[in-house]
């Protein structure tokens, strides 16, 4: 499970004024945070960008032997 | 990211009636609709293509007829129901807008309408052909020159525009903040 509903939350942003911000839909904002969509490496730099984090911190998933 | 919606994603939202944002993920259902509608529409072409050699070498006039008109009445309205359940299926046509947009889209569903309406008129004129035709009511010069009875015909194609254009209306949701 990605990370973005988690800054998003952070950052004081709903699921819509961040699709406005990066011009998406409202709904593709709740697929990708409900890992029913892989985002494109470039939306995934602009989600992270606007939430003030980078790709790893939002997306990279650290298994439990990596910990 | 904030970029205006080229042409081309334009066109193929107005094609497919989809009232939201044409974003990646909305492009890549749309892609994925049309591929499996170009997939349905090759294959129901290359058997039908058979049919109608076969039926042209052994068949009566009217059969062939009949077939050729049968085919144009399925690759046209199969493609466009088939369009309208996958758009639907892969949820499509749930878009928000602000309030202040509603006549905008209410603009926009009227078009999608006119659109619908002229898209069904040659299948359902078909429709209505092979039904004439094969009850011995209608002969071909009249149907290819006078192009007889298209009232008929247009009721049936107004009727599946309203079918199309209702739940594109009803699953449009309007909010109070921008």
């Amino acid at each position: 499970m990605n990370r973005v509903r988690e800054y998003r939350k952070k950052q004081k942003l709903s699921q819509f004024s961040l699709a406005e911000k990066i011009g998406v839909a409202r709904q593709t904002i709740n697929l990708i945070e409900n890992d029913k969509y892989n985002p494109s490496l470039n939306l995934c730099i602009s989600i992270a960008k606007k939430l003030g984090t980078d790709l790893n911190t939002l997306f990279w998933e650290v298994e439990d032997d990596e910990k | 990211m904030k970029n205006k919606e080229s042409f081309g994603v334009r066109a193929i939202k107005w094609f497919y009636g989809v009232p939201g944002i044409g974003d990646e993920h909305v492009v890549s259902e749309l892609n994925r609709v049309g591929n499996n509608a170009f997939i349905v529409l090759a294959l129901y072409s290359f058997f039908s293509s058979i049919g109608s050699f076969f039926l042209a070498l052994g068949g009566s006039r009217q059969t062939v007829l009949i077939w050729l008109a049968a085919n144009g009445v399925a690759i046209t309205w199969g493609i466009l129901l088939y369009i309208e359940f996958g758009v639907d299926h892969h949820h499509l046509l749930d878009a928000e807008y602000p309030i202040g947009q509603a006549a905008r889209m209410a603009k926009w569903e009227m078009i999608q309408f006119i659109k619908a309406w002229i898209f069904y008129f040659p299948g359902a004129y078909l429709a209505y052909f092979i039904i004439n035709y094969g009850m011995g009511h209608e002969s071909l010069s009249v149907f290819l020159y006078d192009l007889t009875n298209p009232i008929l015909a247009a009721i049936w194609s107004l009727v599946m525009g309203l079918l199309t254009v209702g739940p594109r209306v009803m699953r449009i949701k309007y909010h109070k903040s921008n």
